[in-house]
């Protein structure tokens, strides 16, 4: 190989490209799909509190489809609260805070993955896949937790309701938030078959 | 949305993310096996040592590669030292050994190690010899205590290193070679013994184990970085970045690291090899250490400024990408990190003592195994380091000590939180010149019991005043 002698000179001459930093490589599906997802991300930090009260409204859904419960929801002031319970009576209020949404879990993801898209790179769609089963994961599992915690109480009482409120539910969505990273980290590395990334060691 | 559920949703974030990146890198970690060696005669090997008053180790470190590299040429970089260090060199140098010494003067000198080891550069590029193919050129950067493994050329010239023309550095493992000294401070009581050897073996096991782990995971992002010791280049690497103003190492606090970034800007790839290793002093002091590596944060925080140019390149895959921002933000997120988990546990503590009754209540229905749960994670990712080193690099160890270190590994990870905040502070504060790191070696003529009280009182605030002084005087220091 002939020693190059600019700055940014190096081995490039084998994957027979020449360029510096800001080579321009976004791609179409990058530039649009960026944005689209940096202002998800804020808009999800921002609008939280219609997400959590859509959230609610889909869980409620759940537990009247699937456990078969009668349903109230109210729009608090500082949270959705959704009273589940039988002809004979509801059970106490489920309130939905900002910690226990899955707004807040995705919006890194959405940040990571619009910067990701705005950085380049010739694999947006398997950045979209990878954010899409991301937040499924997220969603689906908070969705379940939820779904969950009004079946204890309902079955359980208050015990029921504590339990799989605090230790049940926060360790089904510590499993998730993990399993989503772990798969959007695997989405992303996987070998790049015919988008032109070089290959890894 | 209040600073409480905000706390409490960034925690969860930086906690599970970082859960995943221990699991990443343990299974990659687990995975890597040993790559065939190479032919190390294709190649022609350099030293390059800086010294500065290194009279206490430079004798035996230029003895250690006479005898297992005699092949290699010797660049000792003498940044105006006081002591006798250029005597050391100079003596073998007239005895025929193929040491050469390069004579920096204030008040060009202590400038930085950059600076020292560019010096080396321009000296091997003036020298007759330098018509020699650049490709078949290796310059290995080592500390002057750095004691390199014998097999290390074989292994660096093997086809996954130097054997691949892309190659342009590699870094072999680092090790610290007083992880076994039994009374490392013979002038001291026991606890101060059983302390000192505790911080060596776990700087051992931190750069064996979990460090190590990282950079066999970046061999598959390509991100591999280099250290400031053991670190091979091949000079035609070198040249594709320096060969214009003969500075192909930059001036940030982590120039190594600095020169692994623009190393792989200009689309060459590094490698990173646990065949090989490098023994280098560990601190045996905490202070020390707290020094040395709050400049390690500081520079990697100063190197946040190539993120632009590692954005625009075509030369980090996605992944790449995504790891070095990850590394790079380290520091940053520590510091939104000491916020983030201390507000829900202040919260917590408040109602425990303003509410008893509720916190019993929620303890006493799932909170308890809630929070063991948190507290087995949080020590276990950083504990399960001990284990891993054990069954790794010291089969030796008994497994309950191996269990130990790791304990003491997560009490070790703690200290990065102080280290990030007062990087954070210097940032602030504009002081990026330091004092390089005392030595704990005695010198060959010296009782060692006089040299290591001398060492010692140079704390933090000792260490940046020292340094405050030296930049005052237009005259960095490494």
């Amino acid at each position: 190989m002939t020693t190059e002698t600019s700055s940014l000179a190096g081995p490039s001459s084998w994957t027979t490209h020449r360029h510096g930093p800001a080579a321009g490589r976004t791609t179409a599906l990058g530039r649009v799909f960026g944005p689209v997802l940096l202002g998800t991300s804020g808009l999800l930090v921002a609008g939280e509190h219609f997400y959590r009260h859509q959230e609610l409204t889909a869980a409620a859904w759940l537990v009247e489809h699937l456990l078969g419960l009668r349903t109230m929801l109210l729009a608090g002031p500082n949270a959705p609260v959704l009273y589940a319970g039988t002809e004979a009576g509801l059970h106490r209020g489920i309130a939905l805070t900002a910690g226990c949404s899955s707004a807040m879990l995705m919006a890194p993801f959405a940040l990571l993955t619009g910067l990701l898209l705005l950085f380049s790179t010739r694999r947006p769609v398997r950045l979209l896949r990878a954010f899409a089963v991301a937040a499924a994961i997220l969603v689906a599992t908070n969705l379940g937790r939820l779904t969950l915690i009004v079946a204890m109480q309902h079955h359980l009482g208050e015990a029921g309701f504590s339990w799989a409120h605090v230790l049940l539910g926060s360790v089904l969505m510590m499993a998730a938030a993990l399993a989503a990273f772990l798969l959007y980290l695997r989405i992303v590395a996987r070998k790049p078959a015919h988008d032109g990334e070089e290959p890894e060691q | 949305m209040t600073l409480l559920d905000t706390s409490i949703s960034l925690s969860f974030v930086l906690g599970v993310s970082f859960l995943a990146y221990v699991a990443v890198i343990v299974r990659n970690y687990l995975r890597a096996r040993p790559r065939p060696a190479g032919d190390p005669t294709g190649f022609d090997w350099h030293f390059f040592i800086p010294c500065r008053d290194e009279e206490a180790v430079i004798g035996a470190t230029l003895d250690h590669l006479d005898r297992y590299f005699p092949q290699a040429t010797v660049w000792v970089v003498d940044d105006h030292s006081t002591d006798g260090t250029a005597e050391l060199v100079r003596a073998r140098e007239r005895a025929g050994w193929p040491v050469n010494l390069v004579s920096r003067r204030l008040p060009e000198a202590r400038t930085g190690k950059g600076d020292a080891l560019n010096a080396a550069y321009q000296a091997m590029n003036a020298d007759p010899w330098s018509g020699t193919d650049p490709e078949r050129v290796i310059v290995c950067v080592l500390d002057a205590d750095g004691r390199p493994s014998p097999n290390m050329f074989e292994v660096c010239a093997g086809d996954a290193y130097f054997g691949d023309p892309r190659i342009g550095a590699v870094q072999v493992e680092v090790r610290m070679s007083n992880r076994d000294v039994t009374t490392p401070l013979p002038a001291r009581g026991r606890i101060a013994n059983r302390c000192a050897r505790l911080l060596a073996r776990l700087q051992d096991l931190e750069f064996r184990g979990p460090i190590s782990a990282m950079q066999i995971t970046r061999r598959r992002t390509g991100t591999v970085n280099v250290g400031g010791n053991g670190q091979l280049t091949r000079l035609a690497a070198l040249d594709s970045i320096g060969l214009d103003d003969g500075r192909p190492w930059g001036r940030a606090l982590l120039e190594d690291f600095e020169l692994g970034l623009r190393l792989m800007l200009a689309g060459w790839r590094n490698g990173y090899t646990t065949d090989a290793w490098v023994d280098q002093e560990a601190l045996w002091n905490l202070r020390q250490l707290l020094t040395q590596r709050v400049r390690w944060a500081q520079g990697s925080m100063q190197c946040a400024r190539y993120m632009r140019s590692i954005w625009g390149s075509r030369e980090f895959t996605t992944l790449g990408f995504l790891e070095v921002l990850y590394f790079m933000a380290q520091p940053w997120l520590q510091l939104v990190g000491l916020v983030a988990y201390l507000v829900p546990i202040l919260a917590f503590s408040y109602n425990a003592a303003t509410y008893p009754r509720f916190t019993l209540d929620f303890l006493q229905h799932g909170g308890a195994p809630l929070l063991l749960i948190y507290l087995l994670i949080g020590v276990g990712e950083f504990a399960l380091w001990g284990p891993l080193y054990r069954r790794r690099c010291e089969p030796g160890i008994p497994l309950r000590a191996a269990l130990g270190y790791g304990l003491a590994l997560a009490l070790y990870a703690a200290a990065t939180y102080v280290v990030a905040v007062r990087a954070f502070w210097r940032i602030l504060r504009r002081k990026d010149s330091w004092h390089k790191t005392a030595r704990t070696a005695p010198p060959p003529h010296v009782d060692p019991i006089d040299l290591i009280d001398l060492g010692d009182p140079l704390g933090p605030v000792d260490l940046a005043h020292l340094a405050d002084r030296s930049a005052a005087a237009g005259r960095g220091s490494y």
